[in-house]
């Protein structure tokens, strides 16, 4: 082994402990957290973020390092940075499922291991069936393996999270062309606002980025192996593996197969563009894109027509937004929610978009000046643009917040590319370092700022009423495994949202929506019983903590049409005993749960 | 910036090292998906249908790892010599030819491996230290109260969620009568259950004394 080998396998192994030192100061504030130390929930946070920093500071050297990466040096980075980020996940949730969405797919996993098939109900996200990749790896481990549904879902979780940030670098260096590049590419992305949790959870999306990334990577290697004229075999393979790792996609989560079409019909209108020339290439790339988009539209059609109705509502109100904002109409302001949120979370959510938008521009001119010969960097560079889409989303609709984390997972692709090639044309002076040493400050401030876990639940080991995962307790976790085993699934629940995610998780149960007007007011009026007829809720959930807590998301409810006062009245939470036909089934103090019986409760 | 040295290694479709590794690593997953949708268009996913589909797929790995560099061994007979490291025939017998074996230079790789084990404990200590954590959260112990009508009785229960045994008072009434009363002295996680008489029309009602609080449940099957 040469000596410049020896050096660059300790300088990675190094680098690698230090990581890991991040991930252990991290659980070491999550700890602080959850324990009885003395002002730990007030000193975790800095350390929380001195662990972050500690994480990024070894990719952050080497990016910016006179010596650039090696190979193998970049890419085991680029990999040690998804296990560490990933172990940074299961310190804030090590024990059982706490996030709402992994909730919602582990419902779908029971109930498949239950009946040993798929496609089946899910109350809580009907549309989780219709999208089972998730859920078959995963029963492939709990049933084969013995392994507990917790630890199986870490399993697979974490694979698609590793696979995802390796096909990434992948991607990043073959169309780079450099170590160097490909590092501050997939560093970029890691920075993103729901890379480090929500992109990482037990959720569908999870795996299905996984396969999105390994179907890109297939394709920019059958377009290179087309393109060169390489023997026939091996351009079949990757056009094979391509299409597989697509159908892999298609079958696992909607929105990431509907942007890998649209991907791949984007590159195969670049490789078009540059002429005839390519015949051959662009047939193949057309007939591909083509294939691609009709298994998108065949297994929404034939498989999952469930979807329509559940990106519907998102999508009716993203197009009312836009319209508004087009004819000079934008009334949203900010929620309460966001009212809340901290001045420092402010300042780096605002400091990040500025210098993303400003710095953009610079990528997109090295892209033109080194690579406008290569579609796939052009399409990059111009995928970017959906930056600007995602900085206006949260002024265009009440869940553009929401919908821009979304939209960000993908959109970061082509940023943290196009950011990189900006590094790359740099003036490699110690100021002009030292300014890109600043910037990743404040990229990774500003990512953590807007991203998951939210700043009140920043730590785990907190109580928010409805505050996501920190809304989980023991309380609530019992109630639903009570209702499970007692009420039966499938029973139609009136509930707020954690205990919506709790009951339909662990219990089965069917959460009903639009039913707020029940919990307020301090009388059970003839509208509530003709809104709980017309709705069919049988059961009644009354979290008694509404009335001693506000809720961190500004509502109790999922849906906010309708919404109480903050905090809810106790008297008003208590008003279902007094009412006829109404029995109070289970009180476990915090939790009450009231049967509705027929048409006898009416005041 | 400083330009970087050529890339090495690429294959005729460009793939850098290492990339391989997780193609295949994606290829099982994408493999394992689609023979969960033919197990549960033929049959149910199960335990065995699983180890079969898993079976199956390994089989084929196998098979496709294996006959091309059979293919490639047999071409490359053909074409005289043998590989060094395997028996070639020599004449009317079996020749060995040493293969070359690079050194593994185990003393310099110490520092790198010591810098890995130390990553593993590191990471390992965070992990545990999790999983530790994860029950120290601060909420005070509750009970669970629940009576549930069936045909012509009701199940009445109490389960202890509170860290250590506990005693709890419980009383049932008919209507505003006391009926029954128990003292139920529960260990943490224990479960108490009862059936009663609950006669239709009659509301039957029960009590339940906590360390911190009273519960109560009604019902009027």
């Amino acid at each position: 082994m040469s000596q410049d080998k020896r050096r660059a396998g300790r300088r990675t192994a190094r680098s690698v402990a230090v990581l890991a030192a991040g991930v252990l100061v991290i659980s070491v504030a999550d700890a602080a957290g959850r324990g009885s130390w003395p002002g730990g929930r007030t000193w975790g946070i800095p350390l929380y973020f001195a662990g972050e920093a500690v994480i990024f500071a070894p990719l952050a050297a080497r990016m910016l390092a006179r010596r650039a990466p090696g190979e193998h040096e970049a890419a085991a980075l680029a990999a040690a940075l998804a296990v560490a980020t990933y172990l940074v996940k299961v310190c804030y949730s090590p024990a059982f499922f706490t996030f709402p969405d992994e909730l919602e797919h582990w419902r779908t996993l029971l109930n498949l291991i239950a009946t040993g098939h798929l496609f089946g109900t899910n109350y809580v996200l009907p549309v989780s069936p219709a999208y089972p990749g998730l859920e078959i790896v995963t029963s492939a481990l709990v049933l084969l393996a013995r392994l507990p549904d917790f630890a199986a879902g870490l399993l697979v979780a974490g694979l698609g999270h590793v696979l995802f940030t390796v096909a990434l670098y992948t991607l990043f260096r073959m169309v780079g062309g450099q170590p160097r590049i490909a590092l501050a590419a997939v560093t970029v992305y890691a920075m993103n606002p729901h890379y480090q949790v929500f992109d990482a959870i037990f959720g569908y999306q999870t795996l299905a980025l996984a396969f999105f990334g390994l179907a890109l990577v297939a394709l920019r290697a059958a377009h290179t192996a087309t393109r060169a004229a390489a023997p026939r075999a091996v351009v079949v393979r990757y056009w094979v593996l391509a299409a597989a790792f697509a159908a892999a996609t298609v079958v696992t989560h909607h929105i990431t197969s509907y942007v890998l079409a649209v991907v791949a019909v984007l590159i195969t209108v670049a490789v078009i563009a540059r002429g005839p020339r390519h015949a051959v290439h662009s047939a193949t790339a057309a007939t591909f894109a083509v294939g691609c988009a009709a298994l998108v539209g065949l297994w929404a059609w034939r498989v999952a027509p469930i979807t329509a109705g559940y990106l519907t509502p998102a999508a009716t109100e993203l197009r009312s937004g836009v319209g508004a904002a087009l004819t000079g109409q934008i009334t949203h302001s900010a929620s309460s929610a966001a009212a809340g949120t901290p001045l420092a979370d402010r300042i780096a959510s605002y400091a990040v978009a500025l210098l993303i938008m400003a710095s953009l521009p610079f990528g997109w001119w090295r892209i033109w000046r080194a690579q406008r010969a290569d579609p796939w960097a052009l399409a990059l560079g111009a995928g970017s643009l959906v930056y600007y889409a995602a900085v206006a989303l949260p002024f265009l609709t009440s869940g553009g917040s929401e919908l821009a984390g979304r939209l960000l997972t993908f959109g970061y692709i082509p940023v943290g590319y196009t950011l990189a090639m900006a590094l790359a044309g740099l003036p490699w002076t110690r100021r002009w370092r030292a300014a890109a040493a600043g910037g990743a400050v404040v990229l990774l401030a500003g990512g953590l700022a807007t991203g998951w876990p939210p700043w009140w639940e920043r730590l785990p080991g907190g109580y928010a009423v409805d505050g996501f995962e920190s809304g989980v307790t023991p309380v609530g976790v019992a109630a639903a495994v009570w209702a499970g085993n007692w009420l039966g699934p499938g029973g139609r629940i009136a509930a707020d949202y954690t205990n919506n995610m709790l009951l339909g998780g662990y219990g089965g149960m069917d959460p009903v929506s639009d039913v707020n007007q029940l919990f307020c007011g301090p009388r059970w009026t003839a509208d509530d019983a003709l809104v709980a007829r017309l709705k069919a809720v049988v059961y009644l959930v009354i979290d008694k903590r509404m009335s001693s807590y506000l809720p961190p998301t500004g509502s109790y409810f999922q849906n906010q049409a309708v919404n109480c006062p903050a905090p809810i009245p106790a008297a008003d939470l208590d008003k279902f005993t007094a009412v006829r036909g109404v029995n109070r089934l289970y009180d476990s103090g915090d939790i009450v749960i009231y049967g509705l019986t027929g048409a006898a409760y009416a005041s | 910036m400083p330009p970087d040295h050529a890339p090495g290694g690429k294959d005729a479709a460009g793939l850098p090292p290492g990339a391989r590794g997780a193609i295949a690593v994606g290829v099982a997953l994408a493999a394992l998906v689609g023979a969960g949708l033919v197990i549960n268009l033929v049959t149910r996913i199960t335990i065995v249908s699983w180890a079969v589909a898993v079976g199956v797929l390994a089989a084929a790995a196998a098979v496709a790892f294996a006959v091309p560099r059979i293919w490639r061994r047999r071409a490359g007979g053909a074409a005289g010599g043998s590989p060094a490291g395997q028996p070639g025939k020599r004449g009317a017998g079996w020749t060995w030819k040493p293969a070359h074996v690079p050194s593994l230079g185990v003393r310099s790789a110490l520092p790198a491996a010591g810098y890995l084990l130390l990553a593993l404990g590191l990471a390992a200590g965070a992990v545990v230290l999790a999983a530790r954590s994860a029950g120290w959260r601060q909420t005070p112990g509750f009970a669970q109260l629940w009576l549930v009508p069936g045909n012509g009785t009701a199940v009445l229960g109490v389960r202890n969620h509170y860290p250590g045994t506990e005693t709890f008072r419980l009383e049932l009434r008919r209507g505003a009568v006391p009926v029954a009363d128990w003292q139920l002295r529960l260990a943490a996680g224990q479960t108490w259950r009862s059936s009663v008489v609950a006669p239709a029309g009659s509301p039957l009602s029960a009590l339940l004394a906590t360390p911190n609080r009273v519960l109560t449940v009604a019902v009027t099957p």
